[in-house]
């Protein structure tokens, strides 16, 4: 009798009913309709599909935590065969199918609502490095932090991966990936010089930039709508120790300020910010080579307006002493430095001064530190000129929802106006760089309601849709954003080459559209 | 009577409405096995405004998908409040966030819980329950036949006369004060208060709760006072009112509703949230917005209810603890509104009350806070004032409301 | 079925039954390098030992692997008073020579001696998450109560000797001889270390800032990956003791090796050499075969 998910009545829409509220964020179950007939074409074909519930229970969440959803069953492919298979079969019987690296996303990109789950994480081989012109070929699959130790056997490394080692390479590469190296190379995507991908329709396709570029270009930064990425060769580099060295700042726009400074200077290989709360922001600049901390001390260091730890520490507690009902916000910053400080020292990472292993130090740090059972971090993407208040009103939400957050900043090197940019992370007006920041409660301390989470993370969203930006890891809160975000016609030219490439809108589909 | 086998599942749901589907969408996404009893025909008409907060506008949306149709009544949206006042100052105040739909109760209500994928179990009556400890016994009744269940966990979402609160509190309901709200259905002859708006008096002459608004071109007028007085006289008594005052003009009622509200617990921070592996959510639990707005409260707190479970399940914790921990930011937002602190410093409700406030004239907001005043005086029998105060004393000096106070 | 800790948590999270992620349960070689992993710092192994004993009230067959007797070596008791012990545990106790020249080597004026009862049995039982006497555990800790520190060769010992006997100093036998200045300029940047992993990881933290110092003044490989965690063949679990193929230790040791340039493999824990044995043509010594390169374990 109830015909779901149609507004007929065009005055609703006209009196503006549905302008501001969201789109559904939740997806509704897939009702499992000829399921059976497609898992039996799938053993037919010699595709094992796990379903028994102890199996399909691991997938229930992602790193969020907030997002739940069974699949019907789950298929860990080993070969972009196995993938092919699936996915025709999938256009057949219209099964949804989503794909899932390391699960790492937040707002449930990587839960399946039913339907089928492709658990990318079985094809994780290193499949050649070249250490001569310096890239790699691997299954995409692959944690990064996988990757980084096959590579450091022969004293390489990749070049750009998101913090948290434990994603994978095909979801970074879906997605973009942010490291504190993007200010000068870019998102991790922009790494990748060939993939080979298996369409929604089942063929199997290799592309670069120059065989079959548009597919590449549709696929990085895709989020997963327009095929699954199951081998990319990715450009590495030497492995190199790297100096780091911290700025303190007790004003955000001060540091912002700076950061942007550095991001246009290329006066640092790393640079990013850190905040505990708006009161201790943290510049953390860092160096591949000596020779470039040579030069970034003279040229560059004297420009910058933050404070050494001692200095910053008399003024904190000049402040504190001043302001003594802030005891507990004093304690917690206290707390933080003791414990947080020496994990990026440990003496086992350090060499001369050097961190050896920054992608073990900051990974392992993420975890402790930012990780938890429950993961809420909505994110902003601005261009220059919107940054820095796109991220004061940020922490203006932080601080009416939470006593305790971080802000983490970075820049984003743009590389011309890109086919992949469009519609993504990237916001549209940015220049030659982009500045993304996350905003982050420190969950630890209290259990919140998913429902307190979600009003949070609205809110900060809608920062984005007033102003104009983009978010930038960006995933299944833009189903409810996106048209507000990016305007009809943008996602409508999209959804039509989404169409075009999905008949039975079988892949991700959740995700964005 | 006949009894057959106990159907097993992992969460039964007493009640299918709002804060029924919320839990079950939570349940069900997370892989549950979770049945939803009702104790009409689905779907049932229900006793409502039908005017949704922008809060819980978002959360339909968000978590069922865009609104048909037909679960809208005409005018489809609300912009807004009007509050009356005796002294005739009328103060218009639109909702944050833009207009919100104006639900029909009836089909809303059937398409969320069908939305949420849980399975139901309608004409089928709750009778009692036993919790084990493990689990959860229910006995319950289907044209005349007793059905039994077995349940790990037991959600009580059925509403302010619950059944499964009065299975687990006998005492209960009889403590609590009860308000009858009845409301009529006329066809307008001429009135000129803005269909646009939810209308709202501040008025101890008429009743503790008075309101109009357009559905369906009629009028509704309805009126709410302490259980055992007269509907007929007291709606007599504000269609007078308006029609002197107001000039709004009615042809003779073609429809009456009535039910009985347990306003007060949100209020004072008095909510019921069950024992053991069931609990109570929505309006059984005591959430009612300011202005008699339930539904808001009842979607938010029943998923809360279904997260619980799920959570306690995950985490292998005592459900209750679980659930009294998450429900506590949903017993902020909802009992902030009647604190005078959060009222003078903050913005705890979803229209801007001080600045259509502010633009009075000074004389008008001198006369505006009598009126108020002398409104809240009928209140006055029910000694919650004291109550309220030392509750917003608490949760400034703590930053939350005490749970201690809790059921 | 996933094996990983957390899909395991997860699937019982989702109602599955420990029956039902045996495979997973019974997989796992207690290596413990999960422990240095998880953020939350969850002794993970200690729970995958919890699982084993609640899988075990279930079930009545077992795997092949399982041990014949739950009631194995039992030792007379007497107390030695020495205060340092050496507990040389499975295949190293069965290496009469190897013992006595691990112990030469470690005592100082004669303080350190062989512990009789080295709790290998208690170790297997626990290892099979089968049930354990009291009174055999009692005995164990009673005639080790006197000694300040233990050296001891079973890794899987480490955590619950630490909690029988606070204050005592818990050992492998590599940090306990590698202390030894002298000893450690055997060790040579062709050689590849193996540490023994779940002692190791029990005590990460410290033991991580050992073996950094060790790498970095002789210049040797490591088993340890960037996580600093110990890549272990499995060769000390029961189900590579009863079939070192089977479990796949020979394919680990291969890992461990792959782009490594080692000449020579030096192992802590016996058990590892013949993993490593059948996995390279390199010469494999035990670590108390440094000083006397030309000991052969098999004596």
């Amino acid at each position: 009798m109830i015909e779901t998910n149609v507004i007929k009545d065009k005055a609703a829409q006209a009196n503006g009913l549905w302008n501001r509220v969201g789109d559904q964020t939740n997806p509704s179950r897939w009702n499992g309709e000829k399921w059976r007939s497609f898992v039996d074409h799938l053993n037919s074909r010699g595709v094992i599909v796990h379903e028994a519930l102890p199996d399909v229970s691991v997938f229930v969440s992602d790193a969020g935590g907030l997002a739940l959803g069974m699949p019907h069953g789950i298929v860990r492919p080993f070969s972009a065969d196995e993938i092919a298979e699936v996915l025709k079969a999938a256009q057949i019987y219209a099964v949804p199918v989503t794909t899932r690296g390391g699960g790492l996303t937040t707002e449930g990109e990587s839960v399946a609502f039913g339907g089928l789950l492709l658990d990318m994480s079985s094809m994780n081989r290193v499949l050649a490095v070249d250490p001569v012109n310096l890239t790699v070929r691997t299954e995409a699959g692959i944690y990064w932090h996988q990757l980084a130790e096959t590579l450091r056997q022969d004293g390489l490394d990749y070049l750009s991966a998101p913090l948290n080692l434990t994603s994978s390479v095909g979801g970074t590469l879906g997605v973009g990936g942010i490291d504190i190296n993007s200010p000068r190379l870019g998102c991790s995507a922009d790494q990748c010089l060939a993939l080979k991908v298996v369409t929604p329709t089942g063929e199997i396709i290799e592309c670069s930039t120059t065989e079959n570029s548009a597919l590449m270009e549709r696929v990085l930064l895709g989020y997963g709508q327009f095929g699954v990425i199951v081998e990319a060769t990715l450009k590495i580099r030497l492995f190199t120790p790297i100096i780091m060295k911290y700025f303190y700042y007790s004003s955000l726009r001060t540091a912002m300020e700076d950061l942007k400074y550095i991001a246009h200077e290329d006066a640092a290989d790393y640079s990013g910010i850190l905040t505990i709360m708006d009161r201790a922001i943290n510049l953390l600049v860092a160096f591949d080579s000596d020779e470039r901390e040579k030069e970034f001390n003279l040229r560059w260091r004297r420009h910058l307006r933050g404070y050494g730890e001692a200095s910053f520490g008399l003024r904190m507690a000049g402040y504190y002493l001043l302001h003594p009902w802030k005891f507990r916000e004093a304690a917690y910053l206290i707390g933080r430095r003791l414990t947080l400080f020496p994990e990026f020292w440990k003496p086992e990472y350090m060499h001369k001064g050097k961190i050896v292993d920054r992608t073990v130090v900051f990974s392992r740090a993420v975890w402790k530190f930012w990780g938890g059972r429950k993961m809420v971090i909505p994110d902003l993407a601005a261009s220059e000129e919107k940054f820095i208040e796109a991220v004061e009103r940020g922490n203006q939400v932080c601080r009416k929802y939470f006593r305790h957050y971080t802000l983490y900043c970075v820049g984003i090197k743009l590389f011309n106006s890109r086919e992949r940019y469009e519609m993504s992370c990237i916001p549209p007006d940015a220049g030659d760089i982009a500045f993304g920041c996350e905003f982050e409660p420190m969950l630890r301390d209290t259990d919140y309601s998913r429902d307190y989470l979600q009003s949070f993370k609205n809110e900060i969203y809608d920062i984005g849709v007033d102003m104009g930006l983009s978010y930038y890891r960006f995933g299944g809160m833009m189903k409810g954003y996106i048209r507000k975000a990016f305007g009809d016609d943008l996602v409508d030219k999209h959804l039509a080459l989404k169409q075009q490439a999905d008949p039975a809108m079988i892949l991700n589909r959740d995700v964005i559209f | 009577m006949k009894t057959d086998k106990a159907i097993a599942v992992d969460v039964l749901i007493v009640g299918a409405s709002l804060a029924a589907s919320a839990a079950a969408k939570r349940l069900v996404d997370a892989g549950l096995d979770v049945v939803a009893l009702e104790r009409r025909t689905l779907p049932r008409d229900k006793v409502c405004s039908g005017i949704l907060s922008p809060r819980g506008h978002r959360f339909l949306v968000e978590n069922f998908g865009p609104l048909p149709e037909e679960t809208l009544h005409n005018p489809v949206s609300c912009r807004g409040v009007t509050f009356h006042f005796p002294s005739m100052i009328s103060i218009p105040m639109d909702f944050d966030g833009g207009p919100t739909p104006h639900l029909h109760r009836k089909f809303s209500d059937y398409w969320t819980i069908t939305q949420s994928g849980v399975t139901i179990h309608d004409n089928t009556t709750f009778l009692e329950l036993e919790d084990t400890g493990k689990g959860v016994l229910i006995r319950a009744r289907k044209e005349g036949r007793e059905i039994r269940y077995t349940a790990r966990f037991v959600i009580g979402a059925d509403g302010p006369r619950s059944a499964v609160t009065k299975a687990l509190y006998p005492d209960y309901q009889k403590s609590i004060p009860w308000f009858m709200v009845g409301q009529k259905f006329q066809k307008i002859i001429a009135c000129p208060l803005d269909s646009d708006y939810f209308h709202f008096w501040f008025h101890p002459g008429l009743g503790h709760y008075t309101w109009s608004h357009e559905r369906n071109a009629q009028q509704i007028v309805g009126v709410g006072f302490p259980a055992g007085g007269n509907l007929h006289t007291m709606h007599a008594n504000v269609e007078k009112y308006l029609e002197e005052k107001h000039g709004v003009k009615l042809e003779p009622a073609e429809r009456l509703e009535g039910c009985t509200h347990n306003f007060g617990p949100s209020l004072i921070n008095r909510y019921i949230f069950g024992k053991g592996n069931v609990l109570i959510t929505g309006q059984a639990a005591g959430f009612f917005n300011m202005l008699a707005e339930g539904m808001s409260c009842a979607l938010h707190s029943g998923a809360i209810a279904g997260e619980a479970i799920v959570e306690a399940m995950q985490r292998n914790r005592p459900v209750q603890e679980v659930y009294r921990t998450l429900i506590a930011s949903e017993v902020r937002r909802c009992t902030d509104q009647w604190n005078p602190v959060k009222i003078i410093f903050g913005n705890p409700h979803e229209a801007d009350f001080k600045t259509a406030f502010g633009k009075l004239s000074r004389k008008e907001k001198v006369t505006v806070i009598r009126d108020l005043v002398d409104f809240l005086k009928i209140y006055a029998p029910y000694n919650w004032g004291r109550q309220i105060l030392s509750q917003s004393c608490i949760r400034l000096l703590r930053g939350e409301y005490p749970s201690n106070r809790w059921l | 079925m996933s094996f990983t800790r957390k899909a395991r948590a997860r699937a019982m999270q989702g109602g599955g039954t420990y029956e039902e992620i045996a495979p997973a349960i019974d997989s796992c070689l207690l290596c413990g390098a999960c422990e240095t992993a998880c953020p939350e710092g969850i002794e993970l192994a200690e729970l995958n030992i919890h699982q084993r004993q609640e899988l075990n009230r279930q079930r009545t067959t077992y795997p092949r692997w399982y041990p014949a007797d739950s009631n194995g070596m039992i030792d007379s008791g007497r107390r030695p008073d020495e205060q340092t012990l050496l507990l040389a545990g499975g295949l190293l106790g069965s290496k009469q020579a190897l013992c006595l020249s691990l112990l030469e080597q470690l005592g100082t004026a004669g303080k350190t001696a062989l512990a009789r009862d080295d709790g290998q049995d208690i170790a297997k039982i626990m290892e099979a998450g089968l049930p354990l006497s009291p009174e055999r555990v009692e005995r164990f800790v009673s005639s080790l109560r006197s000694a300040r520190t233990l050296i001891v060769a079973e890794g899987l010992l480490h955590r619950p000797l630490r909690a029988w006997l606070p204050g005592t100093k818990i050992l492998g036998p590599g940090e306990a001889l590698l202390s030894d200045a002298s000893l450690r300029l055997l060790l040579r940047p062709e050689d590849l270390y193996i540490i023994e992993g779940r002692g190791y990881h029990t005590d990460h933290r410290r033991l991580a800032g050992f073996y950094h110092r060790l790498r970095h003044e002789t210049g040797c490989y490591t088993n340890l990956d960037l996580q600093r965690t110990a890549f272990s063949t499995g060769a000390a679990s029961l189900q590579g003791r009863n079939n070192i193929a089977a479990a796949g230790c020979i394919e680990n040791a291969k890992r461990i090796l792959k782009g490594k340039k080692a000449g020579r493999v030096v192992v802590e824990d016996l058990a590892d050499s013949e993993a490593f044995r059948l996995a390279t043509d390199l010469p494999v010594i035990h670590i108390a075969q440094l000083r006397r390169g030309k000991l052969s374990y098999e004596d």
